[in-house]
């Protein structure tokens, strides 16, 4: 298990957007449609530069391998030492997400007893090498899609109802923001779309490859920027503004507010399942990126690249992940995700370099793309 | 993307730009002063 490669797709949840929703509202002073909106577009751009890349190289490793073909080695160094950065920290930025939400619920439990038990249980697991079964990845997601669809729906039929506040479009623009606002709320939101890429991982297995990977990877984009910009419309329109008591876990108290306490606590239990059933294999995919680099010479071996002998897990990089999943004590949840956005920005950023890189690498041969798709869109 | 990046936390932009210099440190390190090829990593599908 230990050789297979990272894979940051694992962490993609339809949830996300529900669940980061009073922090990144709050950043986008209750203007969310319009920051996903924003991010939907950049990301667009992005996906361009990731489909015209995994076309012409179907490879794994992703941004890494990109910078490392289109433009240098050394770059592509740099690259991937931002996305360990990333995965450093991915882990620790689900467990606060998800004690945040506990917190909330249970405001007489210290918060560090939340952490701690996220902590030790997923490193327990990951050190057993104990995995999920995909069919249980399938149910959860499922289920997730579930109580979204039904909070779309008391919420739709909420703002409809002739005491409801109608539809408006103070969810893309209101008389208290910016658009400093809107930017800053569209760089977290971004956060929501990491992971899209991850298709290009299929990218060895799957049929006409290069055909079908880039359309995969820009539909993917596609998809997920439509449905996070239609839930953040919604749910804005129930709680106008970017004000909240407890922005962390803003979403249980809409949701307790819809529907009252059962619906709440169906809320709460598929945030804890989510929260902790994507923490396992973040965890994992970091440190089995950590393995990779240390048992090809990135970092030192001796201590990233061994595995333990009875589990065949890297055990020393789980427990350094889950040490710094302690961060999630001191930090807020928006603080974090713009950590998590440094990396992935970066990645993101670099495959746009490649893309021109390419262009440039590729002059006077029948392969060169136009200038309007190959310099201008990245 | 550039003008995501702008508006970024500026904590994150700190924490980034320490761990990019340490990255350049370390690559520098591991190419012997920028003489050899830095090493591939290898993701096995």
């Amino acid at each position: 298990m230990a050789d297979r490669p990272p894979r940051a797709g694992v962490h993609t949840t339809p949830f996300i957007v529900l669940t980061t929703f009073g922090a990144f509202s709050e950043a986008s002073s209750g203007t969310l449609a319009a920051a996903y909106a924003v991010a939907t577009v950049a990301m667009l751009f992005s996906a361009l530069s990731y489909a015209k890349m995994a076309g012409r190289y179907p490879v794994a490793g992703s941004a890494y391998a990109y910078a490392r073909r289109a433009i240098d080695s050394r770059v592509g160094f740099l690259v991937g030492w931002a996305v360990l950065l990333d995965y450093l920290f991915l882990p620790m930025v689900v467990w606060l997400y998800g004690s945040a939400y506990l917190t909330a619920q249970f405001p007489e439990v210290p918060a560090w007893v939340f952490v701690a038990l996220f902590i030790v249980l997923t490193t327990g697991l990951n050190v057993r090498g104990i995995t999920m079964a995909a069919r249980v990845n399938v149910v959860l997601i499922s289920a997730q899609f579930l109580v979204l669809g039904l909070f779309v729906v008391l919420y739709l039929r909420r703002v409809l109802s002739p005491d409801g506040s109608g539809v408006t479009i103070e969810p893309f623009w209101n008389p208290t923001t910016t658009v400093a606002a809107v930017s800053a709320g569209a760089a977290l939101t971004a956060y929501s779309f990491i992971g899209f890429d991850a298709v290009s991982t299929f990218a060895e297995e799957a049929r006409d490859a290069r055909r079908t990977i880039p359309r995969a990877i820009v539909l993917t984009a596609l998809c997920a920027g439509l449905v996070f910009v239609a839930v953040a419309f919604v749910v804005q329109l129930v709680h106008p503004g970017g004000v909240f008591d407890d922005p962390d876990a803003a979403a249980l108290d809409i949701a307790r507010l819809i529907r009252g306490d059962l619906f709440a606590a169906v809320f709460l239990t598929m945030v804890i399942l989510a929260k902790f059933t994507a923490g396992v294999p973040i965890q994992a995919a970091g440190a089995r990126l950590m393995y990779a680099m240390g048992r090809d010479g990135v970092l030192p071996k001796a201590v990233f690249g061994r595995l333990h002998p009875r589990w065949g897990t890297p055990v020393v990089n789980l427990l350094i992940t889950g040490a710094v999943g302690t961060l999630a004590l001191f930090l807020t949840a928006s603080a974090s995700t713009s950590f998590i956005n440094f990396g992935a920005f970066t990645a993101f950023a670099f495959v746009n370099v490649s893309v021109v890189a390419q262009w440039w690498r590729d002059r006077g041969t029948p392969a060169r793309g136009t200038v309007l798709g190959w310099v201008v869109a990245p | 993307m550039a003008w995501l990046f702008s508006h970024l936390d500026v904590h994150a932009l700190v924490l980034g730009g320490v761990w990019t210099v340490l990255g350049v440190v370390w690559l520098t390190v591991l190419t012997r002063g920028f003489r050899t090829p830095p090493p591939e990593l290898e993701f096995e599908e």
